[in-house]
């Protein structure tokens, strides 16, 4: 389904932290490929190493994390990467948005100011067109009177612009790559939809590819070409968008997918996935999701392996071909 | 005992209250373990260097300054026990008061406080002591009165921290008059907080006596305290033996030194989220140290 | 803003009037007579019963109090004791002295305080984090008059790098001046090197932590940048409160540490007065202090506005 390199491809990729509980498996064997202007949603509960598979893509895991695997940008290996040539891949090849804009945003420094500061650091421009590009990014993201919000604080600004901000401050490079962290779960539901446009919508403009990690599948369904379904430090689904929400393979995705908010569903008759994500530190030996699972059956307790049930889809489920799980139009029905 | 588990946990703790145990025992026993008396003059041996019989020397008028030094130890812990106390009587009543009633009693005990805040607290203390007339007593009271208010203001905010509980409203609706809301409920909860201000005011009470003993308003002539005795190190500061410099000084930064510590563990050990926090925020900043290992 | 100073200054009326009152009071708590401390123990019954007419002690204290405060407030805070000179004066030459010193401490707390601070943070736990804090504690348990001795035996006696006493100020030549400060300026600093270090070590391992770190580093911003430019910015109202406390922590210090090195400041004479039960210089001394510190508080709330946008 892609043409030519990837602009990104992420190899194996497994994260771990030393607890005094033991050795915490954050991230296991994670592989994906996103393509450049691609937008891919990656879903799952928190705790399920979506967070941190983002940071990686910029170099940022803590150095208490043992990573292997490889984050290749162009083929350089971002693992491996000095810090001094990391710093200018991040901001100017790869951005990220965070959950939080208020706390993301330094709160002592004029937005402006904060938005410009990345311009000049990788360009090396002057003020004076640091700013004329700040406030040119700041009306592109849709905020009203880009000139006098420059000069303001970001308590000054609401949560939906603060986002804004944010976005505008992750493009003013004009990286090839976007990682999103939940970047509308703090945001109100209206504001939301717009927040997710405009990261849409700037992304088809601009060829800018976008990774979106969201534990909503809803999100995912209105932005995203393809979808990675993680649990528990695995990739367990990896397909199209249409794919996930109509025929969804993997059961931990139908679970997510019954999850969603819709109209005409009260929230306590959303069906949440009973039980909960296991301990980093504790995993199942076999299926990680068994536990959690439906459709568990004494074959499922043996490791499971991500597998090609169709092409370009790929599931880590024994039983892919045998269940019909109900996806997004049974659900409505 | 488990309360005391933090000494124990504590390695500077441990070290801290060995010094202050041996300090306390050489302030009790001074007169029995002392060599020498701390005020007989011997004006035919004056300022003579460390000997046999004289550990440390003999000051200006032939005092032996060993003995001196192990009494001082008395003086200068008494005096900063009395400022504490003082401090205390003063600053808790009028804290309890301020938060219990509120309103006027309040905002013009808290104004007061405020005013004598704004003083250097040791200028304040020579103002009173000029008023009062020099001497360790007078001058440690008034140590007390110009750190009684640091004193109401934290109790104050104790009792304002556990007013709106509702035990204590309880016990307002069943009639509990109010001193034995107060003595009841309201001062268990406050009487920590207290204990670890009292371990901090402490210190800052003893290098306050000291100076004050320095500048000649503290301890008077024949009495031995550590500040006096630097005094008279002083005046004969070229020809001294130069461990009269430094062994009431060094006596001084230990011991503060020592009831810091122990008031710091203190206060980590009575405080639980405290404690937590600062684990955490070690955790944290370990966790940030990590992250940029290899930054150049 | 010239809204915010007034409402500030109104504020601060009551804070004086409590102030001026302690003040004026502290001849009166003792067991002394004042017109006997005027004229010493040995006057006739006649004489005193004059002066106490001529003081104005016959009146209730708080029109004295007035009376007294009307005086001040005009300048005219009487005469010394026992100098037989106006205490206005005293301190007017007193004054200079003191706070070139005070000026120096407090820049040398600050100059030497914060890159310490922010080398404890940024090494947070590790040998020198555990040194630099371990000398912030030995730095407030030291008495400074001690401190004050040692150094003047070793560089002022024994290397004679520097006069052991007296002082300089400016106007008699930088040079001068500067070989007669940087001493006792030192000694009066280490309490506040101290508290500086502690303070901005805190306020940096906090700002450094923030969520914006985070997005600053993703940014591509060097951590030099990220350290010396964001967090310090964000520790800002720490360190403006922590140079408030500076001037009242220093010029407490200068008080004992004047005395040690002979230096004709504002400390040696409010403690000569203090010896002597000359109350007009220690009302003055003291009412001085008073309204820098409040003076100091004024302009460090002001500063918190200009500093952090969040407090309007």
């Amino acid at each position: 389904m892609m043409t030519g390199e990837p602009l990104l491809e992420v190899r194996d990729l497994s994260i771990t932290f030393r607890t005094p509980a033991g050795v915490a498996h954050a991230v296991t064997g994670s592989s994906f490929t996103i393509a450049a202007g691609e937008r891919v949603g990656m879903v799952g509960e928190s705790g399920s190493g979506k967070s941190l598979t983002g940071l990686s893509l910029l170099g940022l895991l803590p150095a208490a994390a043992q990573v292997t695997g490889e984050v290749l940008l162009d083929g350089r290996n971002l693992l491996a990467m000095p810090e001094r040539e990391l710093q200018a891949v991040r901001g100017r090849e790869v951005s990220m948005i965070f959950q939080e804009p208020m706390t993301a945003l330094d709160p002592v420094f004029t937005v402006g100011q904060q938005i410009s500061a990345t311009f000049r650091a990788h360009r090396g421009v002057g003020r004076a067109e640091a700013k004329q590009r700040a406030i040119d990014l700041l009306e592109e993201v849709g905020i009203p009177e880009p000139a006098r919000r420059f000069r303001e604080y970001p308590h000054q600004l609401s949560g939906g612009m603060r986002q804004r901000a944010m976005i505008a401050m992750a493009l003013v490079c004009e990286p090839r790559l976007l990682v999103a962290d939940e970047p509308t779960t703090a945001l109100d539901v209206t504001i939301q939809a717009q927040v997710l446009e405009l990261i849409a919508q700037l992304s088809r403009d601009r060829g800018t590819a976008v990774l979106l990690i969201t534990h909503d599948l809803g999100v995912v369904a209105e932005t995203c070409d393809r979808v990675l379904t993680m649990y528990a430090g695995q990739l367990v689904e990896r397909c199209s968008t249409d794919d996930a929400l109509e025929f969804p393979r993997h059961p931990y995705t139908s679970g997510l997918l019954a999850a969603i908010p819709r109209p005409g569903v009260a929230a306590e008759d959303l069906r949440s996935i009973p039980g909960r994500v296991p301990s980093p530190v504790d995993l199942p030996a076999g299926c990680r999701f068994g536990p959690r699972c439906d459709f568990h059956q004494p074959r499922c307790d043996e490791p499971q392996e991500l597998t090609e049930a169709a092409p370009g889809r790929w599931v880590r489920c024994c039983r892919q071909a045998e269940l019909t799980l109900p996806g997004a139009v049974e659900l409505i029905d | 005992m488990a309360r005391f588990e933090w000494l124990w946990a504590d390695t500077r703790a441990k070290v801290a209250l060995a010094w202050l145990v041996l300090v306390l025992f050489v302030a009790a026993t001074a007169p029995l373990i002392a060599p020498n008396d701390p005020i007989e003059q011997n004006l035919t041996n004056v300022l003579a260097e460390p000997s046999g019989s004289h550990l440390l020397g003999t000051d200006d008028v032939g005092r032996d300054f060993f003995s001196r030094l192990l009494h001082g130890a008395r003086v200068s812990l008494f005096g900063s026990f009395l400022a504490v106390t003082v401090a205390l009587v003063i600053g808790v009543p009028v804290g309890l008061l301020a938060g219990y009633l509120g309103g006027l009693v309040d905002n013009v005990a808290m104004r007061v406080v405020d005013s004598i805040l704004g003083f250097p607290a040791i200028v304040l203390a020579i103002g009173i002591v000029a008023a009062l007339g020099p001497g360790l007593r007078n001058a440690m009271v008034s140590i007390g009165v110009t750190f009684s208010p640091s004193v109401a203001r934290l109790m104050r905010g104790q009792v304002l921290a556990t007013k709106n509980h509702l035990y204590v409203d309880a016990a307002e609706q069943f009639g509990s008059p109010w001193w034995r809301t107060i003595i009841r409920h309201i001062l268990p909860n406050a009487i920590q907080p207290i204990i670890v201000q009292s371990a901090l005011l402490l210190a800052v009470a003893f290098l306050a006596e000291a100076a004050l003993s320095f500048i000649g308003l503290g301890a008077q002539p024949p009495t031995a305290s550590w500040g006096a005795m630097l005094s008279r190190s002083a005046q004969f500061l070229t020809v001294s033996p130069s461990v009269q410099i430094y062994a009431p000084g060094l006596a001084i930064t230990l011991t503060v030194l020592a009831i810091n510590a122990l008031g710091d563990s203190l206060r980590d050990s009575l405080d639980p989220v405290a404690g937590t926090e600062r684990r955490t925020r070690r955790a944290l900043a370990r966790l940030a140290r990590t992250e940029r290992r290899g930054v150049t | 803003m010239l809204r915010l100073l007034g409402a500030r200054l109104a504020a601060v009326i009551p804070t004086l009037l409590f102030a001026t009152f302690t003040i004026f009071g502290l001849q009166h708590i003792g067991p002394a007579d004042p017109a006997t401390l005027v004229l010493g123990e040995n006057a006739t019954e006649e004489r005193i019963a004059e002066v106490r007419e001529q003081l104005g002690l016959n009146d209730p204290l708080l029109v004295q109090y007035g009376k007294w405060v009307g005086r001040v407030a005009t300048g005219d805070l009487g005469d010394s004791i026992i100098r037989r000179e106006e205490v206005s004066s005293i301190i007017g030459r007193a004054l200079p002295t003191t706070a070139q010193l005070v000026l120096a401490g407090v820049t040398i707390s600050v100059v030497v305080g914060i890159p310490l601070g922010i080398l404890a943070a940024t090494r947070a736990n590790r040998p020198t984090d555990v040194a630099v804090t371990s000398g912030s504690a030995v730095g407030v348990s030291v008495p400074n008059f001690w401190l004050a001795l040692v150094l003047i035996t070793a560089v002022a006696i024994n290397w004679r790098l520097v006069p052991a006493r007296g002082f300089a100020t400016l106007g008699d030549g930088l040079g001068e001046a500067f070989r007669h400060t940087i001493l006792p300026a030192f000694v009066v600093s280490t309490s506040g090197i101290a508290i500086v270090t502690r303070q901005v070590r805190g306020a940096m391992i906090e700002a450094l932590n923030a969520p914006s770190v985070r997005t600053h580093r993703a940014k591509g911003l060097s951590w030099r940048t990220i350290v010396w430019k964001h967090a310090l910015r964000n520790s800002a109202v720490t360190i403006v409160t922590v140079v408030g406390l500076l001037v009242n922590t220093t010029l407490g210090a200068t008080v004992v540490v004047e005395s040690v090195f002979a230096i004709p400041g504002m400390g040696t004479r409010v403690i000569g007065a203090a010896s002597a039960r000359d109350f007009p210089v220690i009302q003055g001394v003291v009412l001085t202090y008073v309204l820098i510190v409040l003076a100091i508080n004024l302009i460090i709330d002001i500063a918190y506005r200009i500093i952090d946008p969040r407090i309007s």
